[in-house]
């Protein structure tokens, strides 16, 4: 879209050719009266008339190579009862940690940078820690021997998925905090949701045109869009589907109908979730349950911290043992076998983990019991989900839907070398744009090393280096061990029915920052680019 | 604006618009013209062309054309903010304003190397601030490339108290 300072050199070549011995030069008085008044008029009238131009027809959006955002086809979606999805932002916590406990004022609006990627969060209300509370205020507690901490919510200036920050990422406030040690996020940040653009949106309404039953994975995914908000995916198999490993659960092996298997990809990013439970120490070991109902569907546990230290880290998890969960239940679905059970709404499992002193040894006594605040990554809604499929109103009777959250294979692009343009490049885009190109892939999506050169060469970039590494990394829901992908030309989920794990069950996901051994995540970025 | 023992001869220059009032070559003090818009105009050229682009992008606030947001300087905010001024805040002000000027027209000078030497600046400095009747006054010379030395005054807001 051309700009008032383009538009001006249009007109005085115009102007020149028309008439040359008029004076354009900076100041004169035809550039300021004339010229500039003229080029911001034009200016603005054609970027009112841009959107018009750019998206007259359904067709003509498809086409157009901008993500665009119209009113035109808002009416068209209208009539199909389907509204434009209005963008969500990400939001978590932040831990802020100072040298001495003398009470703190973190203002409203105070900004909070992330300097690697410079993204802004922002607090929406105003926090005022002490070591003494009350009703209002939040805890200042000593974190760690003359360390003092403090956490508090804050959401993303914007939003958009590109803002979904890992645990323990370095963040820096933009105004002054004296005493200030050290500013991280607290738990990785929920994934937001950009505003929904004309392509997604004509996208719903086609889909909305359809059946919005239980049926097909198409009216499937309609009916939970309707109900459920942006579902970004979901994946059905069922009978005959090597995958199915239920419906084959017969006394021959033979597939039988009326068996299915849910995918689902609730939401771009993958999400944390923190609660407290209460854990119980035998033997050598602390364990504790963590119940169906308080992340359904989890996919791993990040952390482990008591409750009452709020210290940094997680303790060691020794063994985490998944087992279905079905009492009270009026009705629920059939699980015949422990990886059925994984990533669903009924899975529970029994953790044992130790807590123990700078020496080694176990914190803890036969009998005892602590509260423990226990962070799991997990994709959100699955139950509510899973209850679509169970209720009268909307069930198909004669079959049995499990819906499970998607295997994640949490990617990570490696080697990534580019020579740019102008040698203060910022890389900051180009890592939310791949970002969001990997966490924008559906079931049965192969990643490309070409899609993200592609995406380099949006930027001003003279070339890539090649080769560069894509990393994958799958849990299959049968407790085996990680399946690990590497490739410097495209990742492609393997056809592994045995394990689950099949292009029908299993997609891609990246997170900012990738965890370590450690669970610690600050500067381990899962997209690394350097410049060359 | 009185210009003496300047070239006059025109022919072939690009012209400018005369917004500034016209010139009385006969006057020898300062006389302040209240600009004003809708009289008959003239045409103007050489120097006195670069004179007045210089003073229309003296006097603008720099910041106050949205999509020209470096065009101008920060000259006319500061007077117009009202406070107590002394010749020495105006020269300290000039300095910096004259500057983003100077810039600007050396830079379109680099672009344009077919321009007359009369129409290119070659440096402008202050000259001193007076009182003209009620009226506050900066005295400004501006020196051409071609040698030419003219000295002009611009009237300040009646915000400037010296």
């Amino acid at each position: 879209m051309a700009t008032a300072e383009e538009i001006k050199l249009e007109l005085e070549e115009f102007i020149s050719g028309l008439a040359p011995d008029v004076d354009l030069a900076p100041g004169s008085a035809v550039s300021e009266l004339v010229v500039k008044l003229s080029a911001s008029v034009q200016a603005q009238m054609r970027d009112e008339i841009a959107p018009l131009d750019a998206v007259g027809s359904v067709q003509e959006a498809l086409d157009s190579e901008e993500d665009t955002q119209t009113e035109t086809i808002d009416q068209i979606a209208s009539n199909y009862n389907t509204y434009r999805g209005v963008g969500v932002k990400s939001a978590g916590k932040i831990r802020m940690s100072f040298d001495s406990d003398a009470p703190r004022t973190i203002p409203e609006g105070t900004i909070f940078n992330q300097p690697t990627l410079n993204l802004n969060f922002i607090t929406t209300e105003r926090f005022v820690a002490s070591t003494t509370p009350g009703e209002t205020g939040i805890l200042l507690f000593e974190s760690s021997p003359g360390v003092w901490s403090t956490i508090f919510s804050v959401e993303a200036e914007l939003v958009g998925s590109g803002y979904q920050l890992a645990d323990q990422t370095v963040l820096v406030p933009t105004t002054l905090f004296s005493g200030l040690v050290t500013t991280t996020a607290y738990g990785n940040f929920t994934s937001g949701v950009a505003d929904e653009t004309d392509k997604e949106l004509i996208g719903r309404f086609r889909t909305g045109l359809s059946n919005k039953g239980l049926l097909s994975p198409q009216s499937i995914l309609a009916k939970l869009r309707d109900e459920e908000g942006l579902v970004v995916d979901v994946s059905v198999v069922g009978a005959n589907d090597a995958e199915s490993k239920r419906a084959n659960n017969t006394a021959l092996g033979i597939s039988s109908f009326g068996v299915a298997d849910v995918y689902v990809r609730s939401t771009n990013g993958i999400e944390t979730k923190t609660f407290t439970k209460t854990a119980s120490f035998s033997g050598t070991s602390w364990t504790m349950s963590i119940d169906r109902d308080d992340a359904p569907g989890f996919y791993r546990i990040a952390s482990i911290q008591r409750a009452d230290q709020n210290t940094s880290g997680s303790l060691v998890v020794s063994s985490v043992v998944y087992s279905p969960s079905v009492s009270d239940l009026d009705r629920y679905n059939i699980l015949p076998a422990p990886q059925d059970v994984r990533y669903s709404r009924y899975q529970s499992a029994v953790v044992e983990f130790s807590d123990t002193n700078s020496d080694g040894e176990e914190i803890g006594t036969e009998g005892a019991t602590g509260e423990f605040e226990v962070t799991v990554s997990y994709q959100p809604g699955v139950d509510t989900i899973q209850d679509i499929f169970m209720i009268d109103t909307s069930r198909v009777a004669c079959a049995d839907y499990l819906v499970k959250a998607a295997i994640p294979c949490l990617v990570s692009v490696e080697n990534l070398a580019i020579r740019p343009v102008f040698p203060d490049f910022d890389t900051t885009e180009l890592k939310q744009a791949i970002f969001n190109y990997i966490n924008g892939l559906t079931f049965g999506d192969t990643l490309y090393a070409s899609n993200i050169i592609d995406i380099c060469h949006n930027f001003d970039i003279k070339y890539v280096d090649l080769p560069l590494t894509l990393r994958g990394l799958i849990s299959p829901p049968g407790g085996e061990e990680t399946i690990e992908l590497v490739s410097s030309d495209s990742l492609a989920i393997p056809n592994r029915p045995d394990l689950l794990v099949t292009p029908n069950t299993t997609t891609f996901f990246s997170e900012l920052f990738v965890p370590d051994s450690e669970g610690v995540t600050a500067g381990n970025e899962s997209i690394s680019i350097s410049l060359i | 604006m009185p210009i003496s023992e300047v070239t006059t001869d025109y022919a072939g220059r690009t012209r400018d618009i005369n917004v500034l009032g016209p010139v009385d070559p006969s006057l020898s003090s300062v006389f302040v013209h209240p600009g004003t818009i809708g009289n008959p105009s003239s045409y103007i050229t050489g120097v006195q062309k670069l004179v007045q682009r210089y003073a229309i992008s003296f006097m603008t606030v720099l910041g106050s054309q949205p999509d020209f947001s470096d065009f101008g300087t920060r000259f006319s905010e500061a007077i117009y903010a009202g406070a107590l001024i002394s010749n020495n805040d105006i020269q300290h002000l000039f300095a910096f304003a004259n500057d983003l000027v100077l810039q600007d027209f050396r830079e379109y000078q680099s672009e344009n190397t077919d321009l007359p030497e009369d129409e290119q600046i070659d440096t402008a400095y202050f000259d001193g601030s007076e009182l003209v009747g009620s009226t506050a006054i900066i005295r400004i010379i501006i020196q051409a490339l071609s040698g030419e030395s003219v000295p002009f005054v611009l009237p300040l807001p009646n915000t400037a108290r010296l």
